[in-house]
């Protein structure tokens, strides 16, 4: 590790940067006397300032700095002009453009090994025939409060119910709510 | 609103610059303001050799602008400029054998005295370059910095990266060094006037 001057070599450097050896006052030059000759304290102030002229100095060159690539730039009018231009000529190179139908006048029939025929040929024969009720048979039927026997027994007389009471407007009731439903035989509850 | 000229922005605004669209601009503002001195510099620790010295302005700016963003804005640019330059300084020293020019033959033919009016001012600029470049270059960087560059010790001391007492050390260390080996010239006065800040 580099020691420090002391503070006497500090001094007698600090005097040498500054002043002329004739220019020093009476305690200054006893100071440097003490270390030094009148001599080699005029050949160091020599040294420090010659020292600057001891090489020739030149002229600088022109500083040389290459331009950045920042990457493909280009100005945006030009990139919106491109854009426009690309639009323009991709409008009018697709404008024709049609889809071309060909219409096939012969019926394609696809090679498959299901065949779809027109008329479908059975083994069923379907034969009318014109028959005659002989008898009939009359069967409870257990449909409540429905006797169908009153209907069919050929009997005149049958016993219609007053229909003048019943309200035949509809009242949003279920059908086997509505008393009236005894008169249709055919259905059953 | 007036855009404000280049010329007019402070270093450590234009290396925030460095980070924008107008970083060469930027750039090319910086070189003009100190190409001179690191030229200078680099003409003074490479011995002469003005070609070289050149390669490494134009490399040193080009760095500056690839590490603009290790730049503490708290630190002078002057002085972050200079540690790069030394930095790079330090590697070729480093790197290739360090063939100092001053090996070659000189001859002090006399002891030379001078004084106004006989100054052999040739001779002991010959001797005084010898006696710079056999310096170590530790030693050397500091005592261009202080001595060739002008700049004080606090500069000095921030370029390096030590302490301003090791600064006067080395400076005091050095010039002793190099007057001992000039002692043959013996000036009965001073031929040259000199300021040091």
């Amino acid at each position: 590790m580099e020691k420090n001057l002391n503070t006497q070599d500090e001094r007698l450097l600090q005097l040498v940067e500054t002043k002329a050896f004739d220019a020093l006052n009476e305690e200054e030059k006893a100071f440097v006397q003490e270390r030094i000759s009148p001599e080699e304290y005029t050949r160091m102030r020599t040294v420090i300032g010659e020292s600057k002229y001891i090489y020739p100095m030149a002229e600088p060159k022109p500083l040389q700095v290459a331009e950045k690539k920042r990457g493909f730039v280009i100005p945006l009018y030009q990139a919106v002009a491109g854009i426009a231009a690309a639009v323009i000529i991709s409008f009018f190179i697709f404008r024709n453009e049609s889809v071309v139908t060909k219409v096939v006048e012969k019926p394609v029939y696809a090679q498959a090994d299901t065949v779809y025929v027109d008329r479908v040929t059975v083994d069923t024969v379907v034969e009318y025939q014109t028959r005659y009720i002989e008898s009939t048979r009359i069967e409870e039927r257990t449909t409540p409060g429905c006797n169908t026997a009153q209907f069919v027994s050929g009997d005149n007389d049958v016993e219609t119910p007053d229909l003048s009471g019943f309200s035949l407007k509809h009242s949003g009731q279920p059908a086997s709510n509505d008393p009236t439903i005894a008169l249709i035989p055919v259905i059953g509850l | 609103m007036l855009k404000k000229h280049i010329s007019s922005y402070s270093d450590e605004a234009l290396m925030k610059l460095l980070s924008s669209r107008r970083s060469n601009e930027a750039l090319t503002e910086l070189h003009a303001r100190y190409s001179h001195k690191v030229l200078g510099f680099f003409i003074r620790m490479f011995q002469g050799d003005t070609d070289k010295a050149q390669d490494f302005v134009q490399d040193l700016f080009l760095k500056i602008l690839e590490k603009h963003y290790q730049f503490d804005p708290e630190r002078k640019f002057y002085t972050w400029m200079f540690t790069i330059a030394s930095n790079m300084c330090k590697t070729s020293f480093r790197d290739q054998a360090n063939v100092r020019l001053s090996d070659q033959s000189y001859e002090i033919n006399q002891l030379t005295s001078w004084n106004e009016n006989n100054f052999d001012r040739d001779s002991f600029k010959r001797a005084l370059q010898g006696a710079v470049e056999r310096l170590e270059d530790h030693h050397r960087v500091t005592f261009v910095l202080r001595y060739m560059q002008e700049m004080s010790v606090k500069e000095v001391a921030d370029v390096v990266g030590i302490s301003e007492g090791t600064v006067k050390s080395r400076l005091f260390y050095a010039t002793r060094k190099i007057t001992k080996e000039l002692d043959e010239f013996n000036p009965s006065g001073e031929g040259i006037q000199f300021k040091m800040s």
